[in-house]
């Protein structure tokens, strides 16, 4: 595994220095504060505007893999302490992962697979063996002028069984080739850069932890109702956390969540450059790799080991 | 749209008064009248052409009432008009009957201020956490750790289907190796539909005749009607 050179002075820095609160990706539950050392900073929520040198901080990324040919993409560093935007530098993107060619049949591939592999048709009707009675001929076969039956449970009769009904759990699990899930987040991530649906941050660091500081910067910058944040790790900072835990179209992941199904549901996509670097760092490994064994090795059910 | 879809079609046609053009032939056809007919300089022509359309279109007008309107616009003024046509009056069926059914305006409804009982619309939350996080970690063998396949983190799934599709063959036989002993000693039942239920799959996926099995897609469209 290669490592890329990043040049963001402030990304990582914070991050060591502030409090941390654990984020579920599910935000039912409350939020509980891990208690660490704590050191010399306030412990206030308002967080005091982080102090940057003068501006662009962040001029460039080394890239590997890139042939000559190859245009690189380019895109804004912005910041999310104030709600008026501040251009912090200028990064160069990777054209094979934000300038892939937009192919909307392997996105609909996925789109499909993630929907459908996880989906249980519960529906199951019971069939005329599996009634209740239904074991006695009603009445004799000749001499009353009704007609011929032989048990009050068969399919024509009302509280009959159902002949070709739902027979129980249906499952629809597949796996789509392991290529062709990396091209999905690779022509996913490529629409979204070029429909300026991309935003790379920083950090995400915010100065309050108040839901409609979110919402008012994401409505002065037009970003759109719904934003999705990923970080490069799943702990997230406080104020975030706890701003985007009451508001349902505001939602944190981290750079293994990603899904082709999220960024479509959300309408900007905020990446952080630590995160910018994690993820190219694995789709660039999946497209260079010759390790062919790994992602072909297929499932045989290893989770039902030790069950009954 | 089909010929059959439509219960009637009247189709009505102009007249063509054409000057100067007219062949009058011993032997004219009825088609012929219908297709040319016009003011021609000949009275006698005349005189026949109308009587045989006249008489043409009284036993049409007899069995449909639709083309009276049509006829009017057939007429030819003529100078010598039939004598027998003056006396005549639109003929009138069911004498008598008093018709109470309304024919034209909207449908009958009874006007009692309410309408039919309809559940107020509750639209579900697009942002609930299942929707909004939807998808989540289904790509975690690419972008985090590729030891872990989506199968391993799907909870919501019960253990002994994650991973797994099949017919329902394959379903009961998993069904049987995972739960049958516990099955078997709690609901005798349960057991007994389930043992024989497996048994009459095998006969009907190994021993039916092919003639008596529809395509895999017809049971699949019984069941999803």
């Amino acid at each position: 595994m290669f490592t890329l050179i990043t040049f963001s002075k402030f990304g990582n820095a914070c991050m060591c220095t502030s409090k941390f609160i654990k984020s579920l990706s599910t935000t039912t539950n409350k939020l509980s504060e891990l208690e660490l050392n704590l050191t010399e900073r306030n412990v206030s929520n308002e967080v005091a505007v982080m102090e940057r040198g003068p501006l662009p901080i962040i001029t460039g990324r080394q890239l590997p893999f890139v042939p000559d040919r190859r245009l690189v993409r380019q895109a804004w560093v912005d910041n999310l302490d104030t709600i008026e935007e501040k251009k912090l530098g200028l990064v160069d993107l990777h054209p094979d992962i934000f300038g892939a060619f937009p192919r909307i049949d392997i996105l609909h591939d996925n789109i499909r697979w993630q929907k459908l592999y996880r989906y249980i048709n519960w529906k199951h009707l019971p069939n005329r063996m599996e009634r209740q009675g239904g074991g006695r001929k009603p009445w004799p076969q000749k001499g009353l002028g009704k007609a011929r039956h032989g048990s009050i449970r068969s399919p024509i009769w009302y509280h009959g069984g159902k002949a070709h009904g739902p027979r129980g759990p249906e499952t629809n699990f597949y796996m789509l080739p392991f290529y062709q899930r990396v091209m999905g987040l690779t022509t996913t991530l490529s629409m979204k850069f070029a429909q300026d649906d991309l935003k790379i941050v920083d950090t995400l660091d915010i100065p309050t932890d108040d839901p409609s500081y979110l919402q008012d910067l994401a409505a002065k910058r037009h970003w759109g109702v719904s934003v999705l944040y990923i970080d490069d790790s799943d702990l997230m900072p406080k104020n975030i956390a706890l701003a985007t835990d009451s508001v349902g179209h505001h939602n944190l992941m981290p750079v293994y969540g990603l899904n082709c199904h999220s960024m479509l549901k959300h309408e900007t996509l905020v990446l952080t450059l630590a995160a910018v670097n994690k993820i190219e760092d694995k789709l660039l490994y999946w497209l260079h790799t010759n390790d062919p064994l790994t992602p072909a090795k297929k499932y045989t059910g290893q989770h039902t080991q030790g069950m009954q | 749209m089909r010929a059959w879809d439509v219960n009637t079609i009247n189709v009505k046609r102009e007249p063509q008064f054409r000057a100067g053009n007219f062949k009058f032939q011993n032997s004219l056809k009825e088609a012929e009248l219908w297709r040319t007919l016009r003011v021609s300089k000949f009275a006698f022509q005349k005189r026949i052409i109308n009587k045989m359309f006249r008489n043409m279109m009284n036993s049409l007008v007899k069995s449909v009432d639709t083309l009276k309107i049509i006829s009017k616009e057939f007429t030819v003024p003529v100078r010598y008009p039939h004598y027998y046509a003056k006396d005549k009056k639109p003929l009138v069926r069911r004498f008598g009957y008093k018709d109470k059914a309304i024919w034209r305006g909207a449908l009958p409804r009874l006007n009692t201020g309410t309408r039919l009982p309809k559940p107020e619309y509750n639209p579900s939350n697009a942002w609930s956490d299942k929707k909004a996080l939807f998808g989540q970690n289904d790509y975690i063998d690419i972008l985090g750790n590729p030891k872990l396949h989506p199968v391993l983190i799907s909870y919501n799934i019960p253990a002994w289907l994650r991973g797994f599709h099949g017919n329902e063959y394959q379903m009961l036989q998993r069904k049987k190796a995972f739960f049958g002993q516990q099955i078997a000693s709690s609901n005798h039942t349960a057991y007994m539909q389930m043992w024989k239920r497996i048994r009459h799959q095998y006969k009907f996926l190994n021993w039916s005749k092919p003639q008596n099995r529809m395509p895999k897609q017809y049971y699949r469209d019984m069941r999803n009607k």
